[in-house]
């Protein structure tokens, strides 16, 4: 294990869960008495240069929250200014990971304060434009955000002249359509844009060419949620939760065979064990815990045994071949089967798959084939190998990270729990011999 | 470097490496395939620098005429060592660059898509029109395992009817959205779209038979597969046997430059050969599927008036007897469909016997004023305007003569090519003797007292000047009978007999002539000009 090491400060409030937040922060009212609501805002505007902002968000080291957990201060640096052309902010809403909740969470409890986030970010990377981009399902999430921006509009937090500091931004609510793709950022932007739901080659990367070929910022919802927090008490404040690495809390959306399932926020670097033992606790069915995708369905499944002692970062989890991707734990025991939980989640990626690139399009349907005739009971002991190849034929050859996701965690399923996949073999091995 | 590199040439033959247009600029870049160097215009990327170096990297939707989709995932290859394959359609090259695309990683991507691609393909290439040009065909002999280990049920797809030209066996198609990005890309229109997600994606139209642009050949053209399928040349014969000369399209002025692919001594199918000046990879459904009008009506003998056999020598000595009793009263004809080389002999033959020429803008002696131009077709429908202005000495026009006609005036009337209408074949019964030579049967030849037999395009050589002023020669495709004569055969003849000029063997000794007493086209000579045809220093009217 590396030095990066929790540094066991305690008693520390959290940052997005606090108990105002808990109870709800809707109105503009609930946020500004409870919850600090656009003081942020005003700081950075009345008395920080947007150069300052970025700076301080680049102090905080706070990673992504979508998944792939790239710093979001090095992100904003990315898009290149004076281009003559607008630049866009987009926050990433389409929370569709299976397990994944958190966002939901957020867009209920504190619609301003994303409202907010999203403000001082396209005050940082100069957007006059800026886009909040929700999954279909999120209708009721979506009435918080849309009257939260007209409450904002209405207090001069969000149009023209935003508190009388002559910098103008708007915020669009833009609804998907139901396509699970649309969540990857490229896609996201295709759909925005009208166009079928699929992922752009890249290069060119969407901070160059993004929106409607102009530079684009895509954050995630819990990662622009934190920049009020961060700007009202400063970077270094933020990177002193968690790790040296890994800083900040992050919301885990936990799920499965576990006694208290919902929304945590966790301060990076505690172990597994304080959240799922102490937090949530422990198993629902008084069964040993078996296994867990610990950051959504599309990061490589862990066995139990792995995250003994082991403490909550990206490295960590690195280090044990799989991500903390969207903080989705799903938690499975004793009673749960692997063979079928791999082929509920193949399925639904490969109904999800977009189509456009070869591996990612032939490859979901034929590594669901062959687990579901090993299901079925016909399949042979070839068939496993087969299923690691075809996904390791996908894996890394890909437009997209959708690829890696699908077939990631079907290859580490069938190398860790081999055993029982050669059990469901071993039927109809034993059906054929009869 | 030790071994062989690897060419396009060595796997598919001299003439059949892509033509990539490599972007512009003063700059270049270096850098190395498998060892190899490899320099390039900056802005290119690895793909269209190695296949303009002749170097291959398997791939499927990469097209040199369209953007780079990078869905296929064939040109995988390996960048700086990073440790994932990049597409090198999309990765721009760089000075430095070290890529590698032999190595066993690579390969075994490579095998991998080609698994991928296969297992719904239904491997019908016996019966496949695009067996023996067809991508997935080559590249499987090439870079496949030679293996499948899929044991399921293929996918499968109703067959789709487009149009009265196309239609498509989905079963056979691997999504690579060429066709797509061809109509949205070149022609402008957005009637292909992918349907449905994942392993059900379609493409197609959303409605079945409404499909109606002027540019459906080259879909059938960019699929790298045998899914969208000409209907013309449906189950006609096997690719394999034609063999391909160069031609140049006739429908219109823009002189889209052709491969004529014959079978037996037929013509199978005409399609676009590349040419960045002229045409790119493309060209019109006109110029692709009316080509066999040109075979309708066919004038196979020589005649007299009243329908009257007569025999060749017969014919000519007619002719010349009509050319040298003339006098004053002698007029010719040319139509803007005939070649350079031809104009220049008609024209020196009634110029050398007194007489006046003037041009013909077929078909309907006019440019039609409701057809426009689009991306390539043009509204003048002569291949060869501004190659018969220039040559045309002294030229009348065919008003003038129309009026000397009417007057009485001319006695003798000498039409190559030309198809008039029924209006002005009206108008010429007090013309005396009218020689008309000519292919097809039209108000000209109905008119005629002496008919000589002429060829179309595909039975002889020749040379345009395209609406751009470019001078291009395309080669004869189909073998004439052993007795029949080119225009330029009747001509020689002609001229010879009259005293007025020197014998013309080919086309060759015709256009050394042209080139000897035109200006534009001095200098020149029929053997030495380019494939891509050379630009004449006469007005363009583009």
């Amino acid at each position: 294990m590396s030095a990066d090491v929790y540094r066991g400060v305690e008693n520390r409030e959290p940052i997005l869960m606090t108990p105002e937040a808990v109870e709800g922060l809707v109105t503009l009212e609930e946020y500004r008495s409870k919850g600090a609501g656009y003081t942020a805002l005003e700081k950075a505007l009345k008395t920080m240069t947007p150069e300052e902002v970025h700076e301080e968000v680049k102090t905080s080291n706070l990673r992504g929250r979508g998944g792939a957990g790239f710093p979001a201060g090095v992100k904003w640096g990315f898009a290149p200014k004076d281009t003559g052309k607008p630049t866009y902010l987009v926050c990433n809403g389409d929370e569709g990971e299976p397990g994944t909740f958190k966002d939901r969470w957020l867009l209920r409890q504190t619609p301003h304060r994303l409202v907010e986030g999203v403000l001082i970010t396209s005050y940082a990377i100069g957007c006059n434009q800026a886009f909040i981009y929700l999954r279909q399902e999120f209708d009721r999430e979506a009435v918080r955000i849309r009257s939260a921006i007209e409450e904002a509009r209405e207090s001069n937090l969000l149009g023209k002249d935003i508190l009388g500091s002559g910098w103008d931004c708007e915020i669009t609510v833009f609804m998907g359509a139901g396509a699970y793709i649309c969540g990857e950022e490229t896609a996201l932007l295709n759909s925005i844009e009208g166009k079928r739901g699929m992922p752009r080659v890249r290069p060119p990367f969407p901070a160059i060419v993004g929106l409607y070929g102009c530079p684009t910022i895509i954050n995630n919802v819990e990662t622009l949620s934190n920049i009020p927090a961060i700007i009202n008490n400063g970077g270094a404040w933020y990177a002193s939760y968690g790790t040296e690495k890994s800083t900040g809390t992050r919301l885990f959306s936990v799920s499965g065979r576990i006694a208290n399932p919902g929304v945590y926020e966790v301060e990076m670097g505690v172990t597994w064990s304080a959240l799922l033992d102490d937090l949530c606790g422990g198993p629902s069915r008084e069964k040993p815990f078996k296994a867990l995708y610990p950051g959504g369905s599309s990061t490589p499944i862990l066995k139990a045994s792995e995250i003994d002692d082991v403490i909550m970062t990206h490295e960590a989890a690195f280090e044990l071949g799989t991500f903390l991707g969207s903080g989705a734990t799903i938690v499975l025991d004793e009673d749960d089967d692997i063979v079928d939980v791999v082929l509920n989640l193949a399925t639904f990626y490969k109904h999800e798959s977009c189509g456009q690139c070869t591996p990612c399009r032939e490859g979901c349907r034929w590594m669901v084939e062959i687990l579901q005739r090993i299901a079925d009971g016909l399949g042979t002991m070839d068939d496993l190998d087969l299923l690691i190849d075809v996904a390791d034929h996908i894996c890394g050859n890909t437009i997209c990270a959708f690829g890696d996701g699908a077939a990631g965690p079907v290859a580490t399923a069938v190398k860790k729990f081999r055993s029982e996949f050669e059990a469901r073999v071993a039927v109809s091995t034993a059906r054929g011999s009869e | 470097m030790s071994g062989t590199r690897k060419t396009l040439k060595a796997h598919m033959g001299e003439g059949i490496a892509p033509v990539v247009r490599l972007p512009e600029s003063d700059e270049t870049v270096t850098f190395t395939i498998d060892g190899w160097e490899v320099t390039a215009p900056k802005g290119s990327t690895i793909l269209q620098a190695a296949l303009s170096e002749g170097i291959e990297i398997p791939h499927f939707c990469y097209h040199p005429g369209l953007s780079a989709a990078g869905n296929c995932r064939m040109c995988l290859v390996q960048v700086d060592g990073r440790p994932k394959l990049e597409p090198s359609c999309i990765i721009p090259a760089a000075d430095g660059m070290e890529i590698v695309s032999s190595a066993e990683n690579v390969t075994e991507a490579r095998k991998a898509v080609m698994e991928f691609l296969l297992l719904n393909h239904p491997l019908d290439c016996p019966w496949c029109d695009k067996a023996g040009e067809c991508m997935l065909q080559d590249n499987t002999f090439e870079y496949s395992s030679g293996k499948t280990r899929h044991r399921m049920v293929k996918r499968t797809y109703p067959l789709k009817d487009f149009s009265d030209r196309l239609m498509m066996f989905g079963d056979r198609c691997i999504k690579c959205t060429r066709c797509i990005r061809f109509l949205r890309e070149i022609e402008g229109g957005e009637e292909f779209a992918l349907y449905n997600r994942g392993a059900d994606v379609d493409v197609g139209t959303y409605l079945e038979h409404n499909l109606s642009n002027n540019y459906q050949g080259c879909l059938a053209d960019v699929c790298p597969v045998g899914s969208l399928i000409s209907k013309q040349f449906l189950y006609h014969s096997r690719v394999f046997f034609l063999e391909a000369s160069l031609g140049i399209c006739t429908g219109c002025s823009a002189g889209c430059n052709l491969y004529v692919d014959r079978y037996e001594n037929r013509v199978a199918r005409v399609r676009p050969r590349p040419n960045l000046d002229v045409n790119d990879w493309w060209m019109c459904d006109i110029g692709r599927y009316e080509w066999d009008t040109l075979l309708d009506n066919r004038i196979l003998s020589p005649r007299l008036k009243a329908g009257e056999a007569v025999d060749g020598e017969k014919a000519l000595g007619t002719a010349v007897e009509a050319l040298k009793t003339a006098g004053d009263g002698l007029a010719g004809i040319v139509s803007a469909t005939a070649t350079c080389e031809e104009a220049f002999l008609f024209d020196s033959m009634i110029r050398g016997m007194g007489g006046v020429t003037a041009p013909w803008y077929g078909p309907q002696g006019r440019i039609d004023p409701t057809d426009k131009n689009d991306f390539l077709h043009r509204k003048d429908p002569n291949p060869n305007t501004l190659g018969v202005e220039s040559i045309l000495e002294n030229a009348s026009t065919f008003d003038d003569i129309l009026t000397r006609i009417e007057s009485g005036s001319v006695t003798t009337l000498f039409i190559l090519g030309a198809d008039l209408t029924d209006e002005i074949a009206g108008k010429l019964g007090g013309v005396a003797q009218i020689v008309t030579i000519t292919s097809s049967e039209s108000p000209a030849s109905v008119a005629a007292s002496l008919v000589l037999p002429g060829t179309i395009p595909f039975e002889k050589s020749g040379t345009f000047v395209n609406g751009d002023g470019r001078l291009q020669r395309f080669d004869q495709a189909l073998q004439l009978p052993d007795d029949a004569l080119t225009e330029i055969g009747i001509l020689s003849h002609l001229i010879t007999e009259c005293g007025t000029g020197e014998p013309c063997e080919d086309t060759a000794e015709a256009f050394a002539a042209l080139a000897g007493t035109v200006t534009a086209f001095k200098g020149l000579s029929f053997s030495t000009i380019p494939t891509g045809g050379t630009l004449l220093q006469i007005r363009g009217d583009a």
